[in-house]
């Protein structure tokens, strides 16, 4: 595939917040590529550095080094036009739904502002669309001139997918958008997630630290620990068959049916992230080199693994 | 057999507003033996926090018991006196909730929290409470106990946070251990380490255990028993592994149904199996069986009366009309 | 009204109930007050209320020394405070809440330079700061408006500015940011509704500040011009006639601000319970 065909492209960006001595590492050195249309899983635990990648792809924060391309353009660099256009291709949908619909609006109104703010459609078409939107999301009608308070978690958190959806964006960063939903809720709104990705085509970038849910829902997984990427690859790689020592942690502590040991220890803080492989502390299979040099991601059986010893455990 | 730790029988709870009275708990009936995991799973609005919280009746305020039997170690709970009820709370009966920073005072050291029970209900002097303090950091694996009597709990990481409430609780070698979504708050790995260290107390001090949380998957690693809620009642209660792998509650099989696996990892096509609608709301409870206008298996009576739980042996229980249809 | 227990709040019912008759007394002034406010009466000048010796029933609160019914002027009086008071805190909230979410959301130079001027503003006493701006641009009632709003918006600009300092973080305004919304959009669209609630609660407090003031700059003369009934020029007029016994020229204004001040009080301290429990405003 082409460099032009990335809807998002990520080269060694890098995001650090706070002054020295106390910087924080957010994003530390994270090159990936989103393609058109594809469903990319970020999972790591928290303070990893997966809602800043989100914030950053959905130009809230700029980076402080690397470079972010948009359809093959720096985002620096987008002309007025190119910016309207990636502020209509890419959307969000965000953990709390109690956030993320305005309490003073109509749900109509919540859903027609994207057309609004890009002056497409007449009024009624607007309204329409929004019904239909509503639809897709399995949603009755009479949702439109009602406001946030009289629904649910699960159901705004439909309202806010059909907000994402109604400009028909090339990709969708979500994120953790089902963690903060009931057990019962989160397998319906995964499914009206793949349904709309097969009728829109639409991309996702799912962001999550529900193994299982990410594993089902991506086409590619990226795993990330204390602000880089340990391992990138196919979900069914990923998932069944990991290369990185983190990787299998996570993996085995998602999966109630295997019998491992329990992982070791915390993650460091990102203030003070140990030298060399950022994961040597606690891995099981650190050797002294793994401590003084970090390493690069690397191809390792069909994927990119970042382990001196990756093909050796 | 001896007598049970725990029973309680057809507990109800009820929540007094501005709206009027709402039944939270309904119908609720558990037995626990010495030594014992029962885990209890629900969705929000289940009422599984209001039984951890009914149990040493630390209600809040607007919530009352309004029906059933509580007995502990054959001791009604619903008769002691407050100054009973207080020794049982924290030396028998001890509690660990989902957010251990609120739980833990912020402006305490940590050596001072853990000592503490011990003063106040084993009448140790502060000497040889520190000193038990530093035993029980130990025993809950957090590393450098000298070091973190000192600190405050704004220092220490929610794992850690969480180790230390699981500490003051098991200070006063409780009877019983109820803990409320105890790992929710916490990353996977450490959820893992922190179900292996529950258990492993366990092993050593004998508690008896609840567990309460909305995730199955904690329930399968840790739990002899689980009982399953739904709108404020146990619609199914069996051992984990009968529970697990032969659900016959529709909700429960519902569930499980539609846990997203590992195994389905990267094939577009597929989609989970879903229980459509959504919980009901305490105040907004469907009349018959609650579960009834979510499930694809209703019949005549559904909707009109209220399960029993039917009895399958084996201490398994199913509080749905399709176990008398069955005949089992 | 009632409490957050669902009980009826006596004193905000009281309040309210007050300041509606106020109102309405106000609105209807030419219907019920019984005689022309600025119509004099050489015959009937400084009579006593009626219930006091020498009182006449024409003049149901007595006279002046100009003989103008003090009832009438009290009544047209409210009709000046009232809607000098409501239009000036109206002015400052909307200065205020403009300014304090430009500085809140925009942050930055925008917000530091904003935020200077409020600190500045704060420093200086309100009433000494009302009255040198009186003293520059001259009397008259629309000048009262606009010094109070001058003098009175910083307290919005802060409050607000906080408010949305909050709000900015929320995500549907991430959202809107992520949609292409642009920043006056969203700060009129989905910032300005957000904070109405605070503004509202703050101007019901205001208002009894913005009273007070408007009476104390007519007290001194830098205010509503003569021959206007206003409370302030009726208390100022009436202070030598208090020395020699004609107490009702400045009780009776007197007690028609304190009334209107307390029920405004009282009034904002429930609506503030009723929005704000958190008490951000506090």
């Amino acid at each position: 595939m082409t460099e032009s065909q990335a809807m998002i492209g990520l080269d060694a960006v890098v995001k650090t917040y706070g002054r020295a001595p106390r910087i924080v590492h957010a994003v530390d050195g994270v090159s990936l590529r989103v393609d058109l249309g594809e469903t990319l899983g970020i999972v790591g635990e928290s303070g990893c550095g997966k809602s800043t990648l989100a914030r950053m792809m959905l130009g809230l924060e700029p980076p402080t080094s690397g470079v972010m391309r948009v359809s093959g353009t720096d985002l620096r660099a987008l002309d007025a036009g190119q910016r309207r256009r990636y502020r209509r291709e890419v959307q969000a949908v965000f953990q709390d739904p109690y956030s993320s619909l305005n309490p003073r609006m109509r749900i109509a109104s919540t859903l027609t502002e994207p057309l609004v703010v890009h002056r497409l459609y007449s009024a009624n078409e607007r309204r329409d669309r929004a019904r239909a939107i509503l639809e897709r999301v399995g949603l009755p009608d009479d949702t439109l001139s009602r406001y946030p308070h009289e629904f649910s978690g699960g159901q705004r958190q439909r309202i806010a997918i059909a907000r994402a959806l109604i400009l028909e964006p090339k990709l969708i960063v979500l994120d953790e958008p089902i963690s903060a939903l009931d057990v019962s809720i989160r397998a319906q709104v995964l499914n009206i997630l793949a349904d709309l990705r097969d009728a829109f085509g639409t991309g996702y970038v799912f962001i999550a630290h529900d193994l299982a849910a990410v594993a089902t829902i991506s086409d590619r997984i990226a795993v990330m620990y204390l602000g880089r990427i340990v391992e990138i690859g196919a979900a069914k790689d990923v998932a069944h068959d990991p290369a990185h020592p983190y990787t299998r942690m996570l993996f085995a502590a998602a999966d109630p049916t295997a019998g491992t040991l329990p992982p070791q220890g915390e993650p460091p803080s990102p203030i003070t992230p140990p030298a060399g492989c950022h994961f040597h502390s606690r891995c099981p299979f650190a050797r002294p080199d793994c401590a003084a040099q970090a390493p690069a991601l690397r191809e390792v059986h069909g994927r990119l693994a970042a382990c001196h010893y990756a093909e050796s455990l | 057999m001896t007598a049970p730790l725990l029973e309680i029988e057809d507990l109800a709870v009820d929540a007094t507003g501005s709206a009027g009275t709402v039944r939270i708990l309904d119908g609720v009936s558990i037995g626990l033996g010495e030594g014992e995991t029962l885990g209890v799973v629900g969705e929000s609005g289940s009422g599984k926090s209001t039984l951890a919280a009914a149990i040493p009746r630390l209600l809040g305020p607007g919530l009352a018991i309004s029906a059933g039997r509580m007995r502990l170690a054959g001791e009604d709970v619903m008769a002691m006196t407050p100054a009973r009820l207080r020794r049982m709370r924290g030396a028998e009966v001890a509690t660990i909730l989902q957010d251990p920073l609120h739980s833990l005072t912020p402006w305490l050291r940590i050596g001072t929290q853990v000592a503490e029970p011990a003063v106040v209900h084993d009448r140790l002097s502060w000497k040889a409470a520190q000193a038990r303090a530093l035993d029980l950091l130990r025993g809950v694996w957090i590393p450098e106990p000298e070091r973190r009597l000192r600190s405050y709990p704004h220092e220490m990481s929610g794992g850690m946070r969480q180790r230390v409430a699981g500490a003051v609780a098991l200070s006063c070698a409780p009877r019983l251990l109820i803990a409320d979504e105890p790992t929710t708050a916490l990353d996977p790995t450490i959820q893992l380490q922190y179900l292996d260290l529950l258990k492993s107390l366990q092993r050593e001090h004998g508690f008896a255990l609840i567990l309460i949380t909305h995730d199955l998957g904690v329930v399968a690693r840790t739990c002899q028993r689980v009982g399953v809620m739904y709108g404020g009642r146990f619609v199914e209660i069996g051992t984990t592994a009968e529970v697990m792998e032969r659900p016959r509650h529709p909700y429960t099989r519902g569930l499980i149904a539609s846990m997203p696996r590992l195994r389905s990892a990267g094939s577009r096509s597929d989609r989970l199996a879903i229980i459509p609608g959504q919980p009901p709301v305490p105040g907004q409870m469907p009349p018959g069986c609650r579960f009834h206008p979510r499930c694809a298996q209703r019949f005549e009576p559904c909707d009109r009366d209220s399960p029993p739980a039917f009895d399958l042996g084996s201490d398994r229980r199913v509080a749905c009309w399709l176990e008398r249809a069955f005949g089992t | 009204m009632r409490n957050r227990f669902g009980e009826l709040d006596l004193a905000a019912t009281a309040a309210a109930l007050l300041l509606l008759l106020f109102a309405v007394l106000a609105m209807l002034a030419p219907l019920v007050a019984p005689h022309d406010p600025t119509a004099s009466s050489l015959s009937a000048r400084l009579l006593p209320p009626v219930w006091s010796e020498g009182g006449q029933s024409t003049y149901l609160l007595g006279t002046d020394q100009l003989g103008r019914d003090v009832l009438s002027r009290l009544i047209y009086g409210a009709r000046v405070s009232l809607t000098v008071g409501v239009a000036a805190v109206l002015m400052a909230g909307a200065i205020g809440t403009a300014l304090g979410i430009t500085a809140g959301y925009l942050g930055g130079f925008a917000d530091q330079i904003i935020m200077r001027v409020v600190d500045a503003w704060m420093a200086m006493p309100s009433l000494v700061f009302a009255i040198f701006l009186a003293a520059m641009v001259g009397q008259s009632a629309i000048n009262v408006v606009l010094i109070l709003g001058l003098v009175y918006w910083t307290r919005y600009a802060r409050l607000v500015r906080g408010e949305v300092l909050s709000l900015r973080e929320r995500d549907f305004v991430k959202l809107a940011v992520v949609t292409g919304a642009s920043s006056l959009r969203i700060m009129v669209r989905h910032i300005l509704p957000n904070v109405v609630n605070t503004t509202v609660v703050l101007a019901t407090l205001m208002l009894g500040v913005v009273i007070v003031t408007e009476a104390s700059l007519s007290f001194l003369g830098v205010g509503v011009p003569p021959p206007n009934p206003a409370w302030g020029l009726m208390l100022a007029d009436g202070k030598q006639a208090m020395m020699v016994g004609k107490w009702w020229l400045t009780v009776l204004p007197g007690a028609c601000i304190l009334l209107t001040v307390m029920s405004a009080s009282i009034l904002g301290d429930y609506m503030r319970d009723r929005f704000d429990p958190k008490g951000k405003m506090r």
